[in-house]
Parts: C-alpha cells; sequence; structure tokens
C-alpha cells in the first residue's frame, strides 16, 4: 500500500466535495427522529379511529333475537285481527239497525204507529 | 216483507212483524246482515214468478205473515206460498210460467255436481260464482270462488256463471245461502233464457233421505228442502222450474266413484280454499279424502292431526253429519284404527257388509225424477251403480230407528 501526503487544502477540498454529496450524522438523527414522530402520529391516529369504530358499532341498535321479533309481529297482527273483526261486527250491527230504521219509517209511513197510540 | 229488484239487485224492506232472526228450511237458526244483493249474468225480463221464487230463497228465513212483490206473480206461485209457509202473497195477477224443456245442473264442481253432471252429458250447467258484497268487509277471502269458476269454465260445457253476493245478507252463522235454495236464484232468473223445465242438484242420499248434515240420522221422505212434494219442491214447480236429484238416491261414495272416473275428473274440486288443488287441511278436504280413500281401497292420506280443530269432532263419540259415510270410510280404509278416524272407527263398529247398501241406489229417489228426464238417468244408474236390494233399501228407511 502506498501513502502520499495531499496537501492540506486539497484534503478539505475533497472532504467537503464528498461532505456536499453525504448527508450528516446530525441531519440522519432528525429524519429519524422525524420518522418516528410520523409514525407515532399514525398510531394514535389509528387508535383513535379503532375507538371510533368500536363507538359506532356500539351506538347500532341492538338486534333483537328472532322470537322476539316473532312475537312483536304476533302481536301485531292480534291486533290487526282484532279491529277487523271488531270493525266488521260494528258495522253488522250498523248494517242491522239501517233495516230495522227503514222497518220503523216504514211502519209510521203506513200510519200504524199512530194508529196504535190513539187505540 | 216487501222486495223489489233493479236490474239484477234485490233489495228487501221489512214489514212490522218482520225479525233479523230465522230459520232455514233445515232448521238452522240465523241472522239477516243487510237487505240488499246482486245478482249478475241475468237478462231483464225473466217472468214475473222466476223473479219471486229467486227472492223468496233470499227473505224466505225473515219474513213472518206477507210478501210483496213488485211485479205480479201468478195465482199458482201465490197459493204454494200459501199452502208451504202460510204466507199471503201478492199482488197476484198474470198466468205462471209453463215449464220448458231443457234440464240444467247447478254445478258447484265438487264430486256431487260432477257426478250428476257426468251422467246428463248433454244438459247445460249453471255456475254460481261468490262475488264481494260492496256493504260487507270480506273477511272470508280465502274462499276461492274465483278457482272454482275458472274449473268450471274449463269443463268445456255449456257453462252459465252468475255471480252473487246473496251470502253476505247473512250475518251469523257466517255468509252463506239463507236457505239451501239461493244457490239456484241465478239459474231461476236464467230459466227463461235456458228454457229450463228442471234444475237438478247435487244432493246426495245422505242430503235428501238421511237427514243430511243438520239433522242428524233421521229418514227424511218428507224433507222439506228437496222433496218433489215438499213446500221448495212445490214453490220451484209452480215457476216451471222442477227440482231434479239425479244422484238423490246414491251415497257419496257413489258419486265420488263416478266423478273421479268422470270426463270432468281433472276440473273436479270440492275444497273450497285450495288454489292449485285442494287445501287438504280444511274439514271438509279431511271428510272427502275419508271418502275417496275408500272408494280407492288405500291407507288415508292427510297431514291432519287428531288434535287439530277439524278433527276435533271425530274423537268424540257420534252421532256425526254425514255419518253414513264416516261408517262407510271407517269400513273399509286400511289402517284406520291408527288415523284421526281412529276412535270415530272404534264407536261405530261399521263392516263392509253392514254398509254396502251405499254402494247400491235407493230406487225411491228415481220415482221423484220428472218422466222427461227419469229414462236417461235410470240407464245410467242400472248400468254404472246398480239398484238396493228390499233389504238394502230398509236400510235407508231404518236410519236412525
Amino acid at each position: 500500500m502506498m501513502r502520499a501526503l495531499i496537501p492540506a487544502r486539497m484534503r478539505k477540498a475533497v472532504r467537503t466535495w464528498f461532505d456536499s454529496r453525504y448527508i450528516s450524522v446530525a441531519d440522519h438523527r432528525q429524519d429519524i427522529r422525524d420518522a418516528l414522530w410520523e409514525v407515532q402520529t399514525l398510531r394514535r391516529e389509528v387508535v383513535a379511529l379503532q375507538g371510533e369504530v368500536a363507538g359506532l358499532r356500539a351506538a347500532k341498535a341492538p338486534v333483537p333475537p328472532a322470537a322476539a321479533r316473532a312475537g312483536a309481529d304476533k302481536a301485531r297482527l292480534d291486533e290487526a285481527h282484532r279491529l277487523a273483526t271488531e270493525a266488521a261486527q260494528s258495522l253488522d250491527r250498523v248494517l242491522q239497525n239501517e233495516v230495522l230504521v227503514w222497518q220503523a219509517i216504514d211502519d209510521l209511513r203506513s200510519g200504524n204507529l199512530a194508529e196504535g197510540r190513539r187505540a | 216483507m216487501r222486495a223489489s229488484w233493479s236490474g239484477g239487485e234485490l233489495t228487501f224492506r221489512l214489514d212490522p212483524e218482520d225479525e233479523l232472526t230465522g230459520h232455514a228450511s233445515d232448521g238452522h237458526p240465523i241472522k239477516l246482515r243487510t237487505n240488499s244483493c246482486t245478482i249478475g249474468g241475468i237478462p231483464g225480463d225473466a217472468h214475473p214468478d222466476l223473479y219471486a221464487v229467486a227472492a223468496w230463497t233470499v227473505v224466505a228465513p225473515w219474513t213472518r205473515r206477507r210478501i210483496t212483490f213488485d211485479r205480479p206473480v201468478s195465482a199458482e206461485l201465490a197459493g204454494a206460498l200459501a199452502d208451504g209457509w202460510g204466507i199471503e202473497a201478492g199482488p197476484v195477477a198474470g198466468p205462471p210460467r209453463s215449464a220448458g224443456r231443457t234440464l240444467a245442473i247447478s254445478y258447484s264442481g265438487g264430486a256431487d255436481s260432477v257426478a250428476a253432471a257426468t251422467m246428463l252429458p248433454e244438459a247445460p250447467v249453471v255456475h254460481l260464482r261468490r262475488v264481494p258484497h260492496p256493504r260487507v268487509p270480506n273477511r272470508w277471502s280465502h274462499y276461492r270462488s274465483d278457482i272454482l269458476a275458472k274449473l268450471a269454465a274449463q269443463t268445456g260445457r255449456e257453462l252459465t256463471t252468475v255471480t252473487s253476493d246473496l251470502e253476505y245478507t247473512l250475518a251469523e252463522p257466517r255468509p252463506g245461502y239463507p236457505e239451501h235454495h239461493a244457490v239456484a236464484a241465478g239459474a231461476l232468473l236464467n230459466a227463461d233464457r235456458l228454457d229450463l223445465g228442471g234444475l237438478a242438484f247435487g244432493y246426495e242420499l245422505g242430503s235428501r233421505w238421511l237427514g243430511g248434515g243438520r239433522y242428524l240420522l233421521r229418514y227424511t221422505p218428507d224433507n222439506p228442502m228437496w222433496s218433489p212434494h215438499g213446500r221448495w219442491g212445490r214453490l220451484f214447480a209452480a215457476a216451471g222450474v222442477h227440482i231434479v236429484l239425479p244422484v238423490g238416491g246414491v251415497s257419496e261414495a257413489v258419486t265420488m266413484r263416478i266423478a273421479l272416473n268422470s270426463d270432468l275428473k281433472d276440473q273436479l274440486r270440492w275444497c273450497l280454499r285450495g288454489t292449485g288443488g285442494p287445501c287438504r287441511t280444511c274439514g271438509k278436504c279431511l271428510y272427502k279424502e275419508l271418502i275417496q280413500a275408500a272408494v280407492e281401497g288405500r291407507p288415508l292420506d292427510t297431514p291432519i292431526t287428531p288434535d287439530r280443530p277439524v278433527a276435533r269432532k271425530w274423537q268424540k263419540p257420534p252421532p256425526y253429519g254425514g255419518q253414513e259415510m264416516i261408517e262407510y270410510g271407517c269400513a273399509r280404509v286400511p289402517g284406520i284404527e291408527d288415523t284421526v278416524f281412529g276412535a270415530a272407527a272404534r264407536h261405530l263398529g261399521a263392516t263392509e257388509e253392514s254398509t254396502r247398501w251405499l254402494d247400491h241406489c235407493y230406487p225411491k229417489a228415481l220415482e221423484e225424477i220428472p218422466e222427461a228426464w227419469r229414462g236417461q238417468i235410470e240407464r245410467y244408474l242400472a248400468a254404472e251403480v246398480g239398484f238396493m236390494s228390499a233389504d238394502e233399501a230398509r236400510r235407508v228407511e231404518e236410519w236412525g230407528s
């Protein structure tokens, strides 16, 4: 191996040239610190998002079991059936009363009731 | 009672003595809902006596003393109402309707009317289709009258379909005919157009001679509904439309056998509920399945279990409606003791021998058929069914005693 003495000025110039092409250790340290900070920020954001998802999941209405749903449907159906039956029965009575009202009107027209009162 | 027609719409008003409650001719208590109904598919110029009889099939149960029609009836028709019911009918004027030459069939599509139609292949058929009443909420939409009308149309027979909501005039027990004869209201109003002299019903041995479904276990030679000399028979005859029962002398086993072997078997339907076929779950399907299984000599095929409401009455001891057919079925269906009819079979203890009379025709039924049509029906029955011996006929006459 051959050693040669290089003038200090030239050595400095070469070193400066090299240094201009490579990032300094200090800058590397800073970059790593920045990257680490970014990762930690992202982690915090992911944690926050996970919390939000869990919150949304929890906020959704609880799904009732099938049996409870069927029970509610049956109650609604029974209620509709009751209403339909009672409404129809009430209407029957209205229709029957109409027949009786006409019977009474016709009776009045024919004068039976007036005669009955006089008698 | 005052009855008036506007086109096909019948409106009736109660006289002071009339009531909302009454009894059908078979004694069943019934209740009126409303006083109007409409019959569609009829001509506008029928004989006044036809209008009167059609109206009477709807208003008879509510009428106590007299009926006033909106057009005069013949003295003969008024006489039939007076003799049969003690009802004074008027106004009276004009000649009675003379009977026509044609026998039509009141056709539902069930086994009995299919059997009647099979015996009389030339006869036109009249089908009454139930339609909703504009004043009554229809809570009986499971009654598929549309399906029955479609099947009737597929028979290829000369068909008259009349529509009617008259069954909704009945509030209790449920929509139905105020009198069984109301099924003929549309046929009556078409009688002039079809030149009718008779109307054939699918009422069979049980309904005509054995008391039918509502009054049980009684020989009924003077059946008020279906005997020709009964009040309804005389009333229809007065309007020139004789009541004819081509299957009046044979049981439902015979009508089932005739119907299943008929050209009309693909249109055969006794169930009022099914759409693509019989529903198999109603009481009528269960009863008819017993008869069909007996006729075909096979085990009962039904999804109905003894705990179902429709099977409940068969867990109790007799009497039953249509009991002769329950006996017939229980005696013939293999493995009956393990079915819903097991309890009934044990109570009845019927055998093939004890129910053989139900395979033949009761000869007296034939005598009731007007001469014009008796020959054809007699020839069919002689060839395909055969008549009861004297001993067998005695089984009919001692029924329930």
